[in-house]
C-alpha cells in the first residue's frame, strides 16, 4: 500500500514545484513572487521529509529540516527585505508577454520530457517517474532569469533553478551527501545576500533595477 | 644520487632562494623604497652568482633531474640540464650578475617615481622565469615559465607607465608575445599528440614517428614562435619600442638574454626536437638570419635614439647568431657534422659576447640618459670630458659589437665567416648561392655595424655639448662604472683567450651534432678546417699594442717636436665655434638614407619662415627627415585593420546585456541537450 502510494506522492509533489515555477511567470509584484518561491521551498520540504520517512533516512531528514528553515523562512525573509527597501516600483514588463512565456515554457516542458524519459526509464528508483518534471523547472527557472528584466525576479529564477536541481538529485539518488547539500545551501544563502546587497547599490547608484540599463555602462 | 647531481641540485636550489628572497625582500620593505632596492637586487645577484656556477657545473658534465608531479598537471614540474642548457643559463647569469650590481645604483632615480617593490618582484621572476625556460624537460613546465617570462618582463617595461610611448610599446609587446605564445602553445600540443609524450627530453627519438606534414607544421609554428620572442625580421617591431622603454638594468637582461631565449628554441627545434630537418628549414633560418642582420643595422644607423639604436642592433645580432643556426641545420642536413658542430659553436660563442656586450653598451646609455635626462643623441655630445671613464666602457662595448681585434666580437664572427665560407663542400648549386648572399649579407652587416657605432659612440661623447643637460652632465655613481669596468674586461678576456670557452662550446655542440667542431686550437690559435683559415687572437693584441707604442717611439727618432702647446681646437677657421656647427647624427645618417632609400622612404619637410620684409632675411628654419618603417606600413597596417574590422563585426555579440549572455548559455544547453538526447 504504501510501496503503491509513495511514487504517486512524490509525483504530485513534484508537479507542485513546476507549478509553482509556473505560477512565478504569472505573477507581477514582487512580494507575490517571493511568497511563491517560499511555497515552492516548503512543498520541497515536504517532499524531502515524505521520500526520509519512506527511505528511513535520519540523514534526509535534516536536509528536509535545514532546507525548510534556510529557503522558507530566511531566504525569503531577506527577500522580503530588499523588496521593502526598493519601495513600490512600476514593473517592468518582461522581455516576452505572459501568453508567450506559457508557450515558450510549454516547449520546455515537452523537451525536458524528450531528454530525461530515457534517463528515467533506466532508473530503478520508485521515484524516478518524476525525473523529467524536476528537469522542466531548471529550464524554467532558466527561463526566468532571461525573460525577466529585474534584477530581483532573476534573483528568483535562480533559487527555483536551484530547488529544481535538488528536486532532480532527490528523485535520482534520494538526495547526493549531507555535506554537499549543507555546503551548496550555504552558496545559495551566501549568493542570495551578497546580491541583496548589490541589488540595493545598483538602486542607490542608478535609481533602477532593471537590468538592461547596465548595458549602458559598457564601453 | 651522485654528488655532482647534489652540487647542481644545491646550486638550483640556491639560485631559486636568491631570486625568491630577493622578491620577499623587495616586497615585504615595500614602504622603505631604499631597502626595496638593496634587497630586491642583492637577492637577484646572488641567485644570478648561483645560476653562473650551476651553468658551469653543467658545461663540465653536470647533470641535473629534478620533478615534482604535484606542482603541475599533466606531467608535473620537470626539470633537467644538458650542456645547451647548461650554456644558456650560463649566458642568462653573465648578463644578469652586472645588471643586478649596476641596478642597485641605477634604481635609486626611481625612487619615490615607481613601486620599487614591483620593480624587485618583477626583476627577480624575470631571472628566475629565463632560468627555468632553459632548463624546463616538459611541455607545461616550459610553457609556465616561458609565460612567467614574458609577463615579468612586460610589467618590467611598464615601470614608466605614465608615458604614452611605453603604454604603447608594452602594448606592443604584449601582444606579439602571446601571438609567439600561441603559435609555440599549437606547435607543443601537435608534438605532444605526434609523438606521445610530454616529456621534451624523448622528443628527439620519438620525433621519427612524425608524419611529414606534423612535422612541417610543428617546425613552422615553433619557428614562428620563438622567432617572435628573439626578434627576427619581420617579427622585430615590438623590439625597438620595449627594450628602450624599460629601466636600462632591464633593457640590458631583454637584449642581452631573453631574446637568446628565443635562440635557445630555434637550436632545440633545429638540433634536437625535431632530428636532423630537411634542408629547407635551414635554408629559411639562413635567409632569415641574413635579412634580420642587414637590415636591423640599416635601422640601427639612422636612429637618434641611442637606446632605440641599441635595440635595432640586438636585431642585427640575433640575425649574426642564427647565420650560425641556419648554417648548421644545412650542413646537418648534407650530413656535415664537424661543419655543422662548427657553425653552432660560431653561433654559441656570439650569443655569449652578445651577452657580454649588449649589456655593457645598455649600461653605458643607461648612465648617459641618467646624467643628461634625455635618450635622444642630438641632445648629447662633449660627454667624454665629463663622464671620461663611462665613456671608456662605452668604446669598448662599441669596438667589441663592431667585431674589432682584440675584443671578443672578432672571435665570434671570424668562426662565424669560416663555417660560412666552408659550405662549398656542399654540393648543390641553389645552397651555395645562398652561403654566397649570406656571406655577402654578413659582410655588409660588420661594416655598417662598425659604421653605426662610430655614429653611436662620436654623435654621444664627441665633440661640444649639443643642449644644457649635456653641459652639466656628471660621471655614474661608482657600482655602475664598476660593473661596466667588469663587463669591458670581459669583453676583453673573451677575445684575448678564448681557449677555455671554445673546448666546452665544442663539447656542447658535439652533443647536438653527435660529431666534435671541425676546428683545432690552442693558447696562441684557433684553426678552423685543417688549416684553411687561421687566427690568434693573442698575437693579433700584441701586434696591435706594439703598433700603437711604435708611433711614439718613431716620432721619437725621426726627431719630432716634443713640446706640448694646449689650444683651441682648429675650428676651420671660423670665429665663432658653437655646438650648433657640429656635425649631426642625421647628417652622419644621410648618405646611408641615401643609398638605401627604398628600405628607408625618407619624409623629408623643408620649412623656410621668411621675414616679411625680404626674403633675404630667414626668421626660422624647420627640418624634419624621418624614415618610415617598412613592416609597419606595408605588413603590419592591413593585418592590423583586418583584425580591428573582425573585432567590430564580433562586437555584436557582445551587446552588455545579462539576459542576452543568459540566453547564450541557455539556448547552448538546450541544443546539446536535444542533440544528445
Amino acid at each position: 500500500m504504501v510501496a503503491e502510494l509513495f511514487p504517486k506522492l512524490v509525483t504530485l509533489l513534484s508537479f507542485t514545484v513546476l507549478g509553482a515555477a509556473f505560477l512565478l511567470i504569472v505573477r507581477r509584484d514582487l512580494a507575490g513572487q517571493v511568497r511563491l518561491f517560499a511555497v515552492q521551498s516548503l512543498t520541497l520540504a515536504v517532499l524531502a521529509a515524505v521520500i526520509a520517512a519512506f527511505t528511513r533516512s535520519i540523514e534526509l531528514a535534516g536536509v528536509a529540516a535545514a532546507l525548510a528553515l534556510l529557503k522558507v523562512v530566511v531566504i525569503p525573509r531577506v527577500l522580503t527585505r530588499a523588496v521593502a527597501k526598493i519601495g513600490l516600483q512600476p514593473a517592468a514588463l518582461p522581455y516576452l508577454g505572459t501568453p508567450a512565456t506559457l508557450v515558450v515554457c510549454g516547449g520546455l516542458v515537452t523537451i525536458a520530457f524528450y531528454v530525461m524519459a530515457p534517463v528515467a526509464a533506466s532508473n530503478p528508483l520508485p521515484t524516478a517517474e518524476a525525473i523529467p518534471i524536476a528537469f522542466a523547472g531548471v529550464l524554467i527557472g532558466f527561463f526566468v532569469m532571461i525573460n525577466r528584466r529585474r534584477a530581483l525576479t532573476q534573483i528568483l529564477g535562480f533559487l527555483m533553478l536551484e530547488n529544481s536541481i535538488f528536486l532532480l538529485a532527490l528523485l535520482a539518488t534520494y538526495g547526493v551527501p549531507f555535506i554537499v547539500e549543507m555546503g551548496v545551501f550555504l552558496d545559495v544563502l551566501v549568493a542570495v545576500l551578497i546580491m541583496e546587497v548589490f541589488i540595493y547599490r545598483i538602486k542607490e547608484n542608478f535609481d533602477s533595477i532593471e537590468v538592461d540599463r547596465l548595458g549602458r555602462l559598457k564601453g | 644520487m651522485t654528488s655532482s647531481e647534489t652540487l647542481t641540485l644545491n646550486l638550483l636550489l640556491l639560485a631559486l632562494g636568491g631570486f625568491g628572497v630577493g622578491a620577499a625582500g623587495a616586497v615585504l620593505a615595500a614602504c622603505r623604497p631604499g631597502v626595496s632596492r638593496w634587497a630586491g637586487h642583492v637577492g637577484a645577484l646572488v641567485g644570478a652568482m648561483a645560476a653562473f656556477a650551476l651553468g658551469v657545473a653543467g658545461l663540465a658534465g653536470g647533470t641535473l633531474d629534478v620533478a615534482i608531479p604535484a606542482l603541475l598537471p599533466v606531467g608535473g614540474f620537470s626539470l633537467g640540464m644538458d650542456r645547451l642548457s647548461a650554456f644558456f643559463v650560463l649566458v642568462i647569469a653573465t648578463a644578469a650578475i652586472p645588471s643586478a650590481i649596476y641596478a642597485i645604483a641605477y634604481t635609486r632615480a626611481y625612487e619615490g617615481r615607481s613601486s620599487l617593490a614591483g620593480m624587485g618582484l618583477g626583476f627577480n621572476a624575470f631571472l628566475a622565469g629565463m632560468v627555468l625556460v632553459a632548463l624546463a624537460r616538459n611541455v607545461l613546465t616550459f610553457l609556465v615559465m616561458w609565460e612567467a617570462m614574458s609577463l615579468a618582463s612586460y610589467f618590467l617595461v611598464m615601470t614608466e607607465a605614465e608615458h604614452r610611448e611605453t603604454q604603447y610599446a608594452g602594448w606592443l609587446y604584449l601582444v606579439t608575445t602571446h601571438a609567439g605564445f600561441a603559435c609555440l602553445l599549437i606547435g607543443f600540443l601537435l608534438m605532444a599528440q605526434g609523438t606521445g609524450t610530454m616529456n621534451l627530453g624523448e622528443w628527439r627519438a620519438a620525433s621519427a614517428a612524425l608524419s611529414d606534414p606534423v612535422r612541417h607544421a610543428v617546425f613552422v609554428l615553433l619557428a614562428l614562435g620563438f622567432g617572435a620572442k628573439a626578434g627576427v625580421v619581420p617579427l622585430h617591431i615590438w623590439l625597438p619600442k620595449a627594450h628602450p622603454a624599460a629601466p636600462s638594468h632591464v633593457s640590458a637582461l631583454m637584449s642581452g638574454v631573453m631574446i637568446k631565449l628565443g635562440v635557445y628554441g630555434l637550436i632545440r627545434i633545429g638540433f634536437d626536437w625535431l632530428g636532423v630537418g630537411v634542408s629547407w628549414w635551414g635554408g629559411a633560418v639562413l635567409v632569415v638570419a641574413a635579412v634580420s642582420a642587414v637590415l636591423g643595422v640599416l635601422y640601427a644607423l639612422v636612429e637618434q635614439d641611442l637606446k632605440c639604436l641599441l635595440a635595432y642592433s640586438s636585431v642585427e645580432n640575433i640575425g649574426i647568431i642564427l647565420l650560425g643556426v641556419g648554417a648548421g641545420m644545412l650542413f646537418q642536413s648534407y650530413h656535415l657534422d664537424a661543419l655543422a658542430s662548427l657553425a653552432l659553436v660560431a653561433s654559441l660563442y656570439h650569443t655569449l659576447n652578445h651577452a657580454v656586450f649588449k649589456p655593457l653598451l645598455f649600461m653605458g646609455a643607461g648612465a648617459v640618459v641618467h646624467a643628461t635626462g634625455t635618450r635622444n643623441m642630438e641632445e648629447m655630445g662633449g660627454l667624454i670630458k665629463r663622464m671620461p671613464q663611462t665613456a671608456a666602457c662605452f668604446l669598448v662595448g662599441s669596438v667589441a659589437i663592431a667585431a674589432l681585434p682584440p675584443f671578443n666580437g672578432f672571435i665570434s664572427e671570424w668562426l662565424m665567416f669560416q663555417s660560412l665560407l666552408l659550405s662549398f663542400q656542399i654540393s648543390a648549386t641553389g645552397i651555395n648561392l645562398l652561403f654566397a648572399l649570406s656571406i655577402a649579407a654578413l659582410a655588409l652587416t660588420s661594416g655598417l655595424a662598425a659604421a653605426c657605432f662610430v655614429k653611436a659612440f662620436g654623435i654621444t661623447f664627441l665633440a661640444l655639448p649639443r643642449s644644457e643637460q649635456a653641459e652639466r652632465a656628471h660621471e655614474a655613481p661608482w657600482a655602475m662604472r664598476g660593473t661596466m669596468a667588469m663587463s669591458a674586461v670581459a669583453c676583453l678576456a673573451l677575445g684575448m683567450a678564448p681557449v677555455g670557452l671554445l673546448r666546452l662550446l665544442t663539447v656542447t655542440a658535439a652533443d647536438l651534432t653527435g660529431t666534435d667542431a671541425d676546428v683545432r686550437f690552442n693558447w696562441n690559435g684557433i684553426v678552423a678546417n685543417d688549416a684553411f683559415a687561421v687566427v690568434s687572437p693573442l698575437w693579433i693584441a700584441v701586434a696591435l699594442v706594439s703598433l700603437l707604442a711604435l708611433v711614439p717611439i718613431v716620432l721619437r727618432i725621426i726627431g719630432a717636436n716634443g713640446g706640448r702647446r694646449a689650444y683651441e681646437t682648429w675650428g676651420c677657421g671660423r670665429a665663432l665655434q658653437t655646438a650648433r656647427f657640429e656635425y649631426t647624427g642625421t647628417a652622419f645618417a644621410n648618405p646611408f638614407k641615401r643609398v638605401f632609400g627604398l628600405l628607408y622612404r625618407p619624409v623629408k619637410e623643408l620649412d623656410i619662415q621668411f621675414h616679411p620684409e625680404s626674403r633675404l632675411f630667414v626668421e626660422t628654419i624647420a627640418y624634419r627627415n624621418e624614415t618610415r618603417s617598412i613592416f609597419e606600413e606595408v605588413l603590419y597596417g592591413p593585418i592590423s585593420r583586418l583584425v580591428q574590422r573582425g573585432a567590430q563585426r564580433a562586437r555584436i555579440v557582445q551587446s552588455g546585456s545579462v539576459h542576452l549572455y543568459l540566453l547564450y548559455i541557455f539556448v547552448a544547453l538546450v541544443v546539446l541537450l536535444a542533440l544528445a538526447g
